[in-house]
């Protein structure tokens, strides 16, 4: 049983992974609010699995991106994803897995708890394989299917697995007092996905990052780039005398370092006696092996050997190294500094969360919006050419739904909304808005829908989603009753049953 | 038996029994939750004092654990068993031929037209719009 006391001080490669997860999730303001990022930023992928629902997270998770781009291939292609996919693949492959992936971070960490380990053996080999299917399942045929078929996009690996959406987004939301509204939408999906989470948590602290060897989709994608990419581990063919040792050292169910399992952590260097495998970008050595880093003058005057990146390097050119890896370093903390400056105050998209969506207690509440109050009096223009005028709808109870064409749900509960209307027709009033945030024509979207309820697009500085305290979260629900009194103010999805009992309770009946 | 290995198995069984507890806990929830939505369809599910309430017992075992991994990892304590590899087929290592640099370049050169292509046709505004409104569903809140 392993005594040895291992030093507790991070590795680089530790210091690269917290830095990365860091910059991934800049936005800290969001744990406080409770609220997500909506700035610019927000268009570009980041490297790693990190969720777009994260409070911190200031890019747009591409595993995430991929599949809501093919749910929408229907309307367009998805060039820009797999852009972008490509353009990570091509440079770092697996590299982002081991280097900078806040999810890799998460799981080397569980790990770390000591207990009983499960070793690497052919079965987790055979096991790795089950990513691809995966990928193939629930990152690609399920979207592609729902999109195309019922144009409603569903993206599958989201949706019913990703453990960090509920880590992240679920429970990163949850856990802030300002969003307690988000628990009335919780149901079986949470649970299930609850329970998901809990089980491949438990499954990395046994086994070695049992999500990215055995159900990344993300992993399975960049593993196809392993062999291409500019960054990596490589193996030196001249030194190398085919040991094996680098493959038995290794964590990861690889058969050759640099296949598509390896994730360039560069842990088999330390395994090889040959000293033959160096993490490289092209031609250029980013880390060599130890100890056969041997300073020329220091071998010749019989002292213990000081470590270079190259054996005929010299002093000098070793202290310039260490130099550029201090610039490196410093270099890389002002780019940090500059972004939790950015993300948490400068951002105008950061400023302008001010005053929206955000949930506050009572006493301190814009009036309105909340059980028992009134809503501020609005007109909209809705996408038929007629006007929705709230002051013109008393005496008739009343339903708002926000909803988007890019969210599944919404789309899913749009036929309650307007089975509810053709029902009582005449005693109620029905509205849905779109988001601001458009990325297909709406108009065209209902075009061949056939259903009755008015569509309105909101303002493009949401205005109605300011006055029904709308979020970044969707759909929500808002119902009046005849007096104009909010009686239901509610995120996430409904049922053809609480839409009638809402009815019953607005009406009075 | 000795000391470091009960800690091990101390530690197994605390990990396991704590996502058994949590697990059952929110199925509990759920359970109580889907038949009070039967007689009541606007009744919630979950709440924050559900949630609390189901966490509670949890808390004191989930302290045990942190402070024995805390101690387990200053006094060293690790399953060195699962440094070696078993039953595995070492393969000989492949000497692969790099593909050519013009390939990789190929392929950075096709990713820029394909992202800037992908900007004139909208589809990077596909994963603005889902970024900045989330689908709740799409990330388990549902």
């Amino acid at each position: 049983m392993g005594s040895g006391r291992p030093s507790l001080r991070p590795s680089t490669r530790r210091l690269i992974q917290l830095y990365s997860a860091l910059l991934h999730n800049a936005h800290l303001k969001g744990f406080i609010d409770g609220e997500i990022y909506q700035g610019r930023t927000k268009y570009a992928c980041v490297p790693g699995l990190n969720c777009y629902s994260c409070p911190g997270a200031v890019g747009a998770c591409p595993l995430g991106s991929i599949q809501n781009a093919l749910a929408s291939s229907g309307h367009r292609a998805p060039w820009y994803v797999m852009g972008i996919l490509l353009l990570f693949g091509v440079t770092l492959g697996r590299s982002i897995c081991g280097w900078l992936c806040p999810l890799g971070l998460l799981q080397e960490l569980l790990h770390k708890i000591p207990t009983y380990k499960i070793r690497k053996s052919r079965w987790t080999r055979a096991l790795s394989w089950l990513k691809y299917g995966i990928l193939i399942l629930f990152a690609a045929a399920i979207p592609l299917w729902v999109g195309l078929r019922y144009d409603i996009p569903v993206p599958g690996f989201c949706k019913y697995i990703c453990p960090a959406g509920t880590l992240e987004g679920a429970v990163g939301l949850l856990s802030n007092p300002n969003n307690t509204g988000l628990y009335g939408m919780l149901g079986s999906l949470f649970t299930g996905k609850f329970i998901i989470m809990l089980v491949i948590g438990l499954a990395c602290v046994f086994c070695y990052r049992s999500f990215c060897r055995f159900l990344c989709p993300l992993g399975a994608i960049y593993g196809l780039f392993n062999r291409v990419c500019l960054v990596g581990v490589r193996v030196d063919e001249s030194r190398c005398n085919g040991c094996g040792s680098c493959v038995r050292g290794c964590h990861m169910d690889v058969r050759h370092v640099g296949d598509h399992e390896c994730i360039h952590c560069a842990a088999c260097m330390d395994s090889c006696a040959q000293k033959a495998i160096s993490l490289k970008a092209g031609g250029a050595v980013i880390k060599a092996p130890a100890a056969a880093l041997i300073l020329v003058s220091d071998r010749k005057a019989g002292k213990n050997p000081r470590f270079l990146l190259d054996i005929s390097m010299s002093e000098s050119e070793l202290a310039r190294r260490k130099k550029g890896g201090r610039i490196g370093w410093g270099l890389a903390l002002a780019v940090l500094c500059f972004a939790l400056l950015w993300f948490n105050f400068l951002d105008p998209a950061v400023r302008a969360e001010k005053g929206r969506g955000v949930e506050l207690p009572i006493s301190g509440a814009p009036a309105g919006y909340e059980v028992g109050g009134e809503l501020e009096d609005f007109t909209l223009l809705c996408l038929d050419g007629t006007t929705f005028h709230l002051a013109d709808t008393r005496g008739k109870v009343v339903f708002i739904n926000l909803w988007a064409t890019y969210c599944a749900p919404c789309v899913q509960e749009l036929p309650y909304f307007d089975a509810l209307y053709r029902a009582h027709e005449g005693e109620i009033t029905v509205l849905a808005v779109h988001s601001s945030v458009v990325t297909d024509d709406p108009a065209a979207f209902l075009a061949d829908k056939g259903w009755s309820i008015p569509f309105a697009l909101d303002a493009k500085d949401d205005e109605l989603w300011k006055i029904v305290n709308g979020s970044s979260t969707l759909p929500q629900t808002i119902v009046l009753d005849r007096n104009g009194t909010v009686i239901y103010n509610q995120k996430g999805s409904v049922t053809p049953e609480m839409l009638d009992a809402l009815y019953a309770q607005a009406s009075g009946d | 038996m000795n000391k470091k290995k009960l800690l091990l198995i101390v530690q197994s069984l605390l990990c396991v029994i704590l996502v058994v507890m949590l697990a059952v806990g929110a199925l509990g929830i759920y359970r109580d939750g889907r038949a009070l939505q039967a007689a009541d369809p606007l009744s919630t599910i979950f709440s924050r004092e559900k949630a609390a309430a189901a966490l509670k017992p949890v808390l004191p075992l989930l302290a045990l654990g942190l402070a024995l991994t805390v101690f387990g990892l200053v006094r060293g304590i690790r399953d060195e068993r699962a440094e070696k590899a078993e039953g595995l087929k070492i393969e000989p290592v492949k000497r692969e031929k790099r593909p050519p640099r013009l390939l990789r370049t190929a392929l950075l050169v096709l990713a820029l037209v394909l992202i800037a292509a992908g900007v004139f046709n909208g589809s990077a505004r596909d994963v603005f719009g889902k970024a900045v409104k989330i689908c709740t569903e799409c990330v388990g809140l549902g």
